[in-house]
């Protein structure tokens, strides 16, 4: 090492503590951000499921307190439970889908639907279930039904989009 | 003994600190932040039209004056045309073009609204673009099997008979003398005159306009969003027609390709923007029969659902209503073909397929390597000439 090339690290080196105060700055507000971000995102056990048709709520569940039932009185729902598993029958535009809700397991998925394609129905290839806070809603479009979890509020904060 | 000092590079080292802080901060945060956040600078609309849910999202600085009321305005124009555009190709509904067109006897003068007029003059062109394997007159076809709100077959027994399916061959071959005309302000859609007799029911010629009409309504809507001067949102329609923007504060969106045999899950990621993009496959709507997949895409060649390997197509750039009909072609076609039909006739787009070949799950693309990301590794690049699974 040149002479000239030691008193330049020599020097670097008489600004140590303010650098190392800096890098504890920055490590703490990296770590701050991420325990924001982390904190926002909802990965607690699903709270509770809704059923939408076109925009007005015809079924609500909570898991915390097994409260909620259908929201409409015109025979759009009806509601059966055994053992544990919500059967929840919603007939709009036409045609029929039937929403289960395993209590134990704090999930929800369209078992069965009479509309074309059915792409609303959980299958091994098509697996559409409410199983957290942030499960993407399973939609029926041509029953303009929705099933989502309690409380969701979509977010478009990210920038994938699937095609 | 001589003291060691460490040549530690402070400044390099700090810089690259804060700039993975920024970039871990922006990437956490970006332009919107979360639903807590004030900052939360975005706007969508769900909006069920044709058969699916399409969303509406803007990115702007709604906390400036004017900003919720403009979007408002937006929004509700953005409904209104597909609404429009909804009424004019429903194979159903009253009053519609299409409805209007379907009902005519052979060799009639329909008028159109210019809804109709614009998408069937895109159709012809990608009809006479791929030489018929783009084809929307397949209609019978795709009823025989089901697809138009019927019921699929149950046994092999059902699948339609060589017979029928020749019947409606000799209807949907004639597309291509599908005249239109435009007289004042009125459009005409001229049908051509052909019919054909199958089980004692005479035919004439039918269309389904619906994916092509999803693609028309993003390139609208896309249109709509320069004229209100939002660069960054999207209008997606289902997932097979998206007017793509820009992402908040300006970045590029990651597109997510699904994978046909696992379709909650993605092969390839690709950064894009100001993009219009279609996407067709074999996984949106299908049945199985005997272990055998029939999917809703028709090839003009067979009459039959597709079974050319290829699983799904999606092309960016370009008119998303073109890019509709070019994918609906691309999957009718061998796979050879496919690829080179691509490179002389769609190089300005970008563009990937996927196939089912004997040794695999195969992906093809002209996009320049560093431009995408494999991120399923039982996808492997296709080459060509590959037996067909
Ligand atoms: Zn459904």
């Amino acid at each position: 090492m040149s002479l000239k090339k030691v008193e330049q690290v020599k020097k670097d080196r008489c600004f140590k503590l303010a650098d190392l105060i800096i890098y504890g700055v920055v490590i703490l507000l990296a770590a701050a951000l991420f325990i924001a971000f982390f904190a926002v995102r909802d990965d607690s056990p699903l709270r509770g499921v809704r059923i939408r048709v076109d925009n007005a709520a015809v079924y609500e569940y909570s898991f915390a307190d097994g409260s909620g039932g259908a929201l409409t009185e015109d025979g759009t729902v009806s509601v059966e439970e055994n053992g544990g598993i919500i059967e929840v029958t919603v007939r709009a535009y036409g045609g029929y889908n039937v929403i289960v809700i395993d209590v134990a397991a704090r999930t929800a998925r369209v078992r069965e639907a009479d509309c074309p394609g059915g792409d609303c129905v959980y299958t091994e290839l098509n697996r559409t279930e409410i199983s957290s806070n942030n499960s993407p809603p399973v939609y029926c479009p041509p029953h303009r039904l929705v099933v989502e979890p309690l409380g969701y509020s979509p977010s478009y904060d990210d920038p994938h989009i699937k095609i | 003994m001589p003291r060691i000092y460490y040549n530690i590079p402070v400044k390099r080292i700090f810089r690259a600190l804060c700039a993975i802080l920024c970039a871990a901060a922006s990437a956490m945060c970006g332009c919107g932040g979360g639903e807590e956040s004030e900052a939360a600078d975005y706007r969508y609309s769900t909006i069920y039209a044709m058969n699916t849910s399409a969303l509406l999202v803007v990115y702007d600085d709604f906390s400036a004056p004017g900003a919720e009321e403009k979007f408002a305005r937006f929004e509700g124009e953005a409904r209104g045309i597909i609404a429009e555009v909804e009424n004019s190709l429903s194979v159903s509904k009253e009053g519609s073009s299409v409805l209007a067109f379907n009902g005519a006897e052979a060799g009639a003068k329909v008028e159109i609204d210019v809804h109709a007029y614009e998408v069937l003059s895109a159709a012809e062109r990608v009809y006479a673009d791929t030489d018929g394997y783009y084809n929307p007159a397949v209609y019978y076809n795709v009823s025989a099997y089901g697809f138009n709100g019927g019921t699929f077959p149950a046994s092999e027994e059902d699948i339609p008979t060589d017979g029928e399916i020749a019947a409606y061959g000799e209807i949907y071959s004639r597309f291509g003398e599908l005249t239109l005309t435009v007289e004042g302000d009125k459009y005409y859609a001229i049908k051509p005159s052909v019919t054909a007799e199958y089980g004692g029911t005479v035919y004439s010629m039918k269309v389904d306009l619906g994916g092509i009409g999803k693609g028309y309504a993003a390139d609208l809507i896309d249109g709509l969003m320069d004229e209100y001067g939002y660069g960054c949102g999207y209008f997606s329609f289902g997932t097979s027609s998206i007017a793509l923007k820009r992402f908040a504060g300006g970045g590029d969106f990651t597109l997510g390709f699904t994978d046909p045999r696992a379709p909650w899950d993605e092969y390839l990621s690709a950064p894009v923007s100001d993009r219009c993009i279609s996407t067709s496959g074999d996984y949106e709507n299908y049945f199985e029969l005997g272990g055998k997949r029939y999917c809703h895409i028709f090839s003009p060649v067979t009459g039959r659902p597709v079974e050319t390997g290829i699983m799904s197509a999606t092309l960016i750039g370009g008119s998303a209503a073109e890019n509709d009909a070019y994918t609906t072609a691309i999957m009718a076609m061998p796979p050879e073909k496919a690829a080179a039909f691509i490179a002389e006739k769609l190089s300005s787009r970008l563009a990937v397929f996927t196939l089912s070949a004997a040794d695999g799950l195969k992906y093809f693309t002209n996009i320049g390597e560093g431009g995408y990301t494999i991120l399923n590794g039982r996808y492997t690049p296709y080459v060509g000439a590959e037996n067909v699974a």
